[in-house]
Order: C-alpha cells, then sequence, then structure tokens
C-alpha cells in the first residue's frame, strides 16, 4: 500500500506488516473479550426478591404508591431531535416528574436516524427510549439479542397499560414483535378527528372572495379558479409570484396523492394499498393516467410550478405557511395560521368531482398507535420503576400534559373534571408537550366522553372540516399498509424487500413526474412502463409484501 | 558469483545487518519524529482493517463482527444483480471522469497564470478570490445553488428572462442532463482556488536561471510557461493525477444527495448515495461494507493502472 508516497525498503515493509500482523492480532483479541464481555452482561436484569419490604429495582422501587423510587434515581432517556419540537431539554415536564416519583430523567437528544441505528449497532443504549425511529432492523435485532426488555412481565406494575392490552386486542397486535411479546409501551391517541384524516385540501378564500368566485367543486373548476389567480397575480393581495396550487410531489404530507383520489384512485402516500388483507398496486392501475394527465395540464398552464419537484420539506412549510400568502390552494395536515374565519384565508375544499365521475375520495391514515415510544433496555437497572413512570404517564392528566402540553396553556380542567383544549399555539417551551414524541393513553373513549374540543363547532377549522367535508370522502375502510413489526420475513427475503422497495418507487416517482413535467407523454409510455415495473420485480415485490402481511395477520393468534 | 571464501559468505546478512542497524542508530531522531504518523497510520488505517469482513456475513451489531453468520460473495452479488447497478456505476464513473478532466487542469492554468502575472498585488488578490470559496461548506454551497439557480425567482432565470434569453422557469435544477454540469462546474469554481496552491509551491522551486535564459533568447511569456513552467512541475501534475484518478469512483456524498431531486434522479444517483439510503438508514451494515470494498477495489486497480502507464511513458509513478 502507500505510506505518504514514502519509499519504503524491502526490510521497513517486512517491520511494518510485522506490526500490522501484530495489530490485527491485538484486534481479534479486543473483539473477542468484547464480545464475552456483553455475553456476560446479557443475563436478565435482576429485580429485587420484592417480599415483605416490597422495595423492587434491588431495593429501590415501590411496588405501589408514590414516589415510585424509594431514594432518587436517575435514569438516562434518549429522545429523537425533531425541528418543529423545539429544545426538549427545556421542557417543564421533566422536572415535574422527578417530583412526584424521585426518577430524574437524564435526557440525551439524538440529532438524526443515523446517530440512533449507530447507537443500537454500538449497543451503546440509554436506560429508555422515547421515540427515536431506528430502523425496523434495528430494532428486531436488539429483540433478538435480548437487549430490549420485554413488558409482558412488567405489565403487573402497569395497571393502565395492562387493562389498555386487554381491552383492545387490535391496537395490541399491532405492537407485537414477531415472537409474539410486547417489547415498549405506546403513544396511544385515537382521535377521529386526528387519524382519520390525512391532509385537508384547502384553497384561499380570500382570493377567491376578490375575485367574485366560488370554491370549486369539480377538476375543470378547480382549474378555472387557478387560472384566475395566476392572471389576476399582481392584483389585489395575489402576489406577482403566485403559486396557484402548491404540491411537494411525491411527498406523502401535501403531495399530489390526494388529486388522485379527485379521480377515484386511492393512494395513501405510496402506490400500493391493502384491501381486506391483500396487498394491491395502484402504480399498474389504468385508472391513474387519467389524473396524470390532468396533472400535467395544470403543469403546462404554469398552475403547478417547477419548484414542486425540487422543493424540500422546509421550503414546503415555508410556502404554504407564508404570511400573507403566496399559494391558491395546497394540502396541509394542520390548519394554516390563518384560518378562514381567524384571519379570513384559508378554507377546506371537499375533493374534486372529476369528469370520469367516480367518487372522489380523501386520503385517511391508519387507525393506529405508536408501539414502541417507551422501551426499556437490558442495561436499565430500574425496570419495575420504569414500568412504574410509563403507568404514571399513561393516567388521563400526565398524558393531557405529555401529549398537548402544560394545564392551563394547553388545556384546562372544566368543573365536571372533562379537559378543555385551548387549540392555541404554544411558543414557550417550557409549556409544550411531547405529541408522538413521547407516550401518552388517550384513547377512543377519553376522546368521546372526556376531552372536549371546541373546534368541532367552529367553522373552517380540522374537526369541523372533518364531520362536514371529509367523512362522506373517506373510503369505506382503510386501504392502508397496517403496521407490522420487522422480523417477519427472514434476514435474505427482508434485503430483498429493500432493494426492491428502492427501485420500483424511484422508478415511479421519476417516470411520473417525468410525465406530469411534460418530459414525456403518460399515453404513449405507459404499457412501457408496465413493462419496466415488471422487468424490476414487480411481481415479486408484492409477493413479499402480502407474505409480510399475512404472517402480521397471524400475530397473536 | 560466488564468493569463494566461505566464511566471508556466511558473515555477510549478519554483517549487513548489523551495518543496517548501526544506520538506524546513527539516525534514531528521524525515526522517532516518524514514529507517531507510522503509529497512526497503523492504529487508525490499518488494525480496522478487519472490519471488511462484515462484508461477507450478514452482521448484526449484537453478534458481532466473529459471530456473524458467513455468507460470502451474497451482499456483492446481491449488489450487481440489482436493476439499477449499471445506472449507478455510469452515473458515478462519468460524473468522476467529468469532475477529474474539469477539475484537473484547471488549478494548473491557474497556477500557471499566477505565477506568470507581473503585479504582486493583482496575484494575491486573485488567489484570495479564488481560494474563498474552498472555505464554504457543501450544504451551503447547494443552498446558493438553489437560490440562484431557482425555477422562477432564482436571479438567473429572472436576469435571462429580463434580457429575452430564456422565456419561462429555468429548469435547470431538476433537468437531469443538467446535472453533471451543475455538480462538476460549482466543484470546479469551489476548488480550482485551493487546489493551485500545490502548483504554486511546486513553481517556487523553479531554477529562475532557465527563465532569466529565456528571457535572454527572447522567449515570451507563454513560451516560458510552456517550456521551462510546466515541464518543471510535470512530476508533481503526474503524482497528483495518479492520486486523483485513485478516486474516480468516490464521488463524495454530501453534494449528490443535497442537489437530488424527483427528476434528475436518474442522473444524480451515484453509488454513494443509493448507499447511505439502503444500506446506512435501513441498517444494512454488511451490504453497504461490500458496495464500499466493491469500491475500493476498483479505484485500486485504477489507480494502479494509471501508475503504471504514467511509468510506461516515462513519468515517476507514485511507487
Amino acid at each position: 500500500m502507500i505510506l505518504g508516497g514514502v519509499q519504503v525498503s524491502g526490510k521497513l515493509i517486512r517491520l511494518v506488516t510485522g506490526m500490522v500482523c501484530t495489530a490485527m492480532l491485538g484486534g481479534m483479541l479486543i473483539g473477542c473479550s468484547d464480545s464475552a464481555g456483553n455475553a456476560g452482561e446479557s443475563a436478565p436484569a435482576s429485580k429485587g426478591s420484592g417480599g415483605e419490604t416490597q422495595l423492587l429495582d434491588g431495593g429501590v422501587t415501590n411496588a405501589t404508591g408514590y414516589p415510585i423510587a424509594a431514594t432518587p434515581i436517575t435514569l438516562n432517556v434518549g429522545i429523537l431531535y425533531g425541528a418543529h419540537m423545539g429544545d426538549f431539554t427545556k421542557y417543564e415536564i421533566w422536572k415535574k416528574i422527578e417530583e412526584k416519583t424521585n426518577i430524574k430523567i437524564n435526557l440525551k437528544v439524538y440529532s438524526d436516524v443515523e446517530k440512533v441505528n449507530l447507537m443500537f449497532s454500538s449497543r451503546d443504549y440509554p436506560d429508555i427510549m422515547l421515540r427515536m425511529d431506528p430502523s425496523p432492523q434495528a430494532i428486531s435485532d436488539a429483540v433478538d439479542a435480548k437487549d430490549i426488555v420485554g413488558v409482558d412481565n412488567l405489565l403487573q406494575y402497569a395497571p393502565n397499560w395492562s387493562k389498555f392490552f386487554e381491552s383492545n386486542p387490535d391496537l395490541k397486535r399491532q405492537a407485537l414483535m414477531p415472537d409474539g411479546k410486547l417489547y415498549g409501551f405506546p403513544y396511544v391517541a385515537i382521535d377521529e378527528y386526528s387519524y382519520n384524516l390525512r391532509d385537508q385540501w384547502l384553497i384561499n378564500r380570500k382570493w377567491l372572495d376578490e375575485l367574485g368566485l366560488k370554491i370549486p367543486t369539480t377538476t375543470e373548476e378547480f382549474k378555472s379558479v387557478l387560472m384566475a389567480f395566476k392572471e389576476n397575480a399582481g392584483k389585489g393581495s395575489i402576489p406577482k409570484n403566485v403559486t396557484p396550487y402548491y404540491i411537494q410531489y411525491g411527498n406523502n404530507i401535501g403531495g399530489q396523492f390526494d388529486l388522485y383520489g379527485s379521480f377515484g384512485v386511492y393512494t395513501p402516500g405510496s402506490y400500493f394499498i391493502v384491501e381486506d388483507g391483500k396487498f394491491k398496486s395502484q402504480a399498474t392501475n389504468p385508472d391513474l393516467k387519467e389524473p396524470i394527465r390532468y396533472l400535467a395540464d395544470l403543469y403546462k398552464n404554469g398552475l403547478i410550478v417547477p419548484e414542486a419537484f425540487t422543493d424540500d420539506w422546509g421550503k414546503y412549510t415555508a410556502a404554504i405557511s407564508s404570511s400573507p400568502p403566496i399559494v391558491g390552494s395546497m394540502t396541509s395536515y394542520n390548519d394554516q395560521n390563518e384560518n378562514y374565519m381567524d384571519g379570513k384565508w384559508w378554507y377546506p375544499m371537499a375533493p374534486l368531482q372529476s369528469p370520469n365521475g367516480k367518487q372522489p375520495l380523501i386520503r385517511r391514515q391508519t387507525r393506529s398507535i405508536w408501539p414502541r415510544n417507551f422501551v426499556i433496555f437490558k442495561n436499565n437497572k430500574y425496570p419495575v420503576a420504569s414500568a412504574r413512570l410509563a403507568d404514571m404517564l399513561a393516567e388521563p392528566e400526565w398524558s393531557m400534559t405529555m401529549n398537548y402540553g402544560k394545564e392551563g396553556a394547553a388545556w384546562t380542567q372544566t368543573a365536571d373534571g372533562k379537559y378543555q383544549l385551548t387549540n392555541q399555539k404554544i411558543d414557550a417551551e417550557a409549556d409544550k408537550g411531547l405529541g408522538n414524541y413521547g407516550i401518552a393513553l388517550l384513547d377512543e373513549n377519553m376522546f368521546k366522553n372526556n376531552i372536549v374540543n371546541e373546534n368541532v363547532n367552529k367553522e373552517g377549522t380540522r374537526e369541523w372540516a372533518y364531520d362536514h367535508i371529509y367523512k362522506k370522502a373517506l373510503p369505506a375502510k382503510s386501504l392502508n399498509y397496517p403496521p407490522v413489526p420487522a422480523g417477519l420475513l427472514n434476514d435474505m427475503e427482508k434485503q430483498r424487500l429493500l432493494d426492491l422497495d428502492k427501485a420500483i418507487n424511484d422508478y415511479i416517482k421519476t417516470t411520473v413526474a417525468g410525465w406530469i413535467a411534460g418530459k414525456n407523454n403518460v399515453d404513449d409510455d405507459w404499457d412501457a412502463y408496465v413493462k419496466k415495473l415488471d422487468s424490476l420485480g414487480l411481481d415479486e415485490y408484492m409477493q413479499l409484501n402480502q407474505k409480510q402481511l399475512d404472517a402480521a395477520s397471524q400475530l397473536g393468534k | 558469483m560466488i564468493n569463494p571464501n566461505p566464511a566471508i559468505r556466511a558473515q555477510t546478512p549478519k554483517r549487513l545487518f548489523s551495518r543496517k542497524w548501526f544506520k538506524v542508530k546513527e539516525n534514531i531522531g528521524l525515526y522517532v519524529l516518524v514514529l507517531p504518523a507510522l503509529i497512526y497510520v497503523i492504529l487508525f488505517e490499518y488494525v480496522p482493517l478487519y472490519g471488511v469482513l462484515i462484508a461477507f456475513e450478514n452482521f448484526k451489531p449484537v453478534k458481532g463482527i466473529w459471530g456473524s453468520d458467513w455468507v460470502g460473495l451474497y451482499h456483492f452479488e446481491r449488489f450487481f444483480e440489482l436493476d439499477v447497478f449499471w445506472g449507478l456505476i455510469q452515473n458515478t464513473l462519468s460524473l468522476g471522469l467529468y469532475a477529474l478532466l474539469a477539475g484537473f487542469p484547471i488549478p494548473i492554468i491557474l497556477a500557471l497564470a499566477l505565477n506568470s502575472a507581473n503585479s504582486k498585488r493583482l496575484k494575491s488578490l486573485v488567489q484570495t478570490i479564488t481560494y474563498a470559496p474552498h472555505f464554504i461548506s457543501t450544504v451551503v454551497l447547494v443552498g446558493m445553488l438553489n437560490v440562484f439557480l431557482a425555477p422562477r425567482l432564482g436571479i438567473v432565470s429572472q436576469l435571462l428572462n429580463g434580457m429575452g434569453i430564456t422565456s419561462g422557469p429555468l429548469m435547470i435544477l431538476s433537468d437531469p442532463g443538467s446535472f453533471g454540469h451543475l455538480y462538476v462546474w460549482s466543484g470546479v469554481w469551489q476548488g480550482m482556488g485551493w487546489g493551485s496552491i500545490i502548483y504554486l509551491a511546486a513553481l517556487s522551486g523553479v531554477d529562475t536561471s532557465l527563465h532569466e535564459a529565456a528571457v535572454v533568447d527572447g522567449a515570451n511569456k507563454f513560451q516560458r510557461a510552456w517550456y521551462i513552467d510546466l515541464p518543471s512541475i510535470l512530476p508533481t501534475i503526474v503524482t497528483l493525477l495518479i492520486l486523483n484518478c485513485g478516486g474516480i469512483l468516490g464521488i463524495g456524498f454530501e453534494k449528490a444527495f443535497l442537489m437530488q431531486n424527483a427528476l434528475n434522479l436518474g442522473a444524480s444517483e451515484v453509488i454513494s448515495t443509493y448507499v447511505y439510503k439502503v444500506g446506512l438508514l435501513q441498517s444494512q451494515y454488511s451490504f453497504s461494507a461490500a458496495v464500499g470494498l466493491f469500491n475500493s477495489v476498483v479505484n485500486l486497480i485504477l489507480l494502479l493502472s494509471v501508475n503504471q502507464l504514467a511509468k510506461r511513458l516515462g513519468q515517476n509513478g507514485i511507487f
């Protein structure tokens, strides 16, 4: 090899080789001793004998009552950074937890998923992980290695969760790993207004009013409204650089998928659906040609702008939340700041009726939990205290605080003991709630009977729009891919599925982009496109997905 | 020829060794000086080499490098059989070659031109201006490209439209055909000043008496650069060319990844970005290692062949 271009004599090379060999041998020894050490540690964590003293976790944890820890303990808790979540360490909730439980939370924020995966591969685990989004492979490897503590045995200390899993077998099944066991406590927020609708389709009502136009109901009307926005750029409150219809192409959120739905082609953010347990492709559905033609027409007329293909997530959020707005129509999960009733701008619009006469559809999300948002690792010396902590956070008031934020800022308690949401944006980091970065137990009953959300009666809000506009446009049953654990397929199958997934979805994404941008024509290329998908291994991809679905449906049975 | 005296013959290797050892002792200071670098290279470049083993197994962090299942060449076959394999190779290779062809001569030309400049102030001004972009991070550079070349509101699009050269949005960012040019020439802009430093250093070693003699003979600036400067720095150029050829497949991940979008993916997906998406984000470490190893082997072959070629052409190789 090259040693910085230095001329080295034969002797020196031999010397170096000798040293390299020694060093490699050293590496081997280090490797061996390392794995030996780990093997020693993987013995089950001692839980303490309990007995008369009632102190568990080696004489620290009370089995019931507060504080959870008889003497102060510290737990290292990992969480993934979220750009919109601010600085987690400044949240007040950690202090509140410590006051009540004697458990000091030592928070470690991981800046990105790569760091998380690296943490898993070096097995340098925290005591507990909240939401960290590791790759499914990393989770299933860690479960296989028994690095993650199964919680089935801990449920006796967690009555809230134990009751939840018993009364919701369908949701429990989403949380099971391939061995049929639970490996974490979930984030549960089964709010129909939240999960049952993906994006709202918003239109700029102020511009409509200024131009004397009505909210469009058909694809034709939509086009002419967008044309009017474009032609009147620079007049009234329509800016010169108006974006008539903003999509972030190919993205689940804010992408073009809801427009496919207007033509009756349901695509849940990818081109594959699950109907009655069967994996089906919409990518090769010829009905897809019609919405693509329509999008190409919008693009040709400058109603979709080229930025649709180049903007990233940051630019999308900037564009849709711009004040004053620069966008005529867009899709967004949240009510944008300047809602129609407050700021008189945005108004939710029903999916459009297309010329083909099919029932227009809007996308929904799966009724699901986040199965492992509170995972206990085997190096955690206080598994019982941790489980009891998870259970405390499942109490209604703690769950409200965890999910929404501080009482008084995010919600208030009413005289009859219900929780009323303030629906206000919380700016102070101390008052913020963790949302789906933490855990909470807010089930359907909680939302139906105990949480008061006045947005339901407030025209123009997401909740109102769901009841009045979108509910009837949802597909009759969920067509989305249900949550499945990793590890249902063997290693080779998993790897094959990954390769196929990347090849097939990249190809679809690029090809459809070319059609919309007018580089190619969908009608000319369709047959070749379908053929190419076949040669990329679409059949095998479908079979592997079906196999995974079938295995998932057998879990817990 | 065999030494007729057996006694002397037997002593030779020993004596040779002691003579060498004497030399080492004599220059012990130099050896001590090189020792830290040697230890560094061994510790950080050679010791971790055993990690390439994971390219041949289904590596599970839990089982460790020595405990994971051995799968031989499975991950290599997996990579070669990918439908996108040839596309990846083509994109990576063409981008690497283009970057080399465009990016290699320009710093040399810049260095020669700067060396021939009369005004010292002009020279240092140009040097400073051409160095500066080197210190811009890739993320910022790509951000600048995105802002300047934005389809509708970018300054370039506005200028071209204003002057009537084009009409409508500028599609350069999403055009697969333009990706290579953008990638390479922004790299040239960023790297040429920095790259010219080493040539300027080499040029400072050129014998001034050669130039004086050439001036007496009536050679002009161009002729002096061509017949004196260029041949003098040729060994440096060849060495750097060989080293650069070793990096053709090693197209940087960061910039290609940041410049990707749905429309240009056909041209912008290179080996390193693919490995990132499938390998690292999905915890497929064995696959990543296999592709990385493949990459290194190809680069090594390229490096050795260019080195050999250079020797055949009468230049000094690097080994």
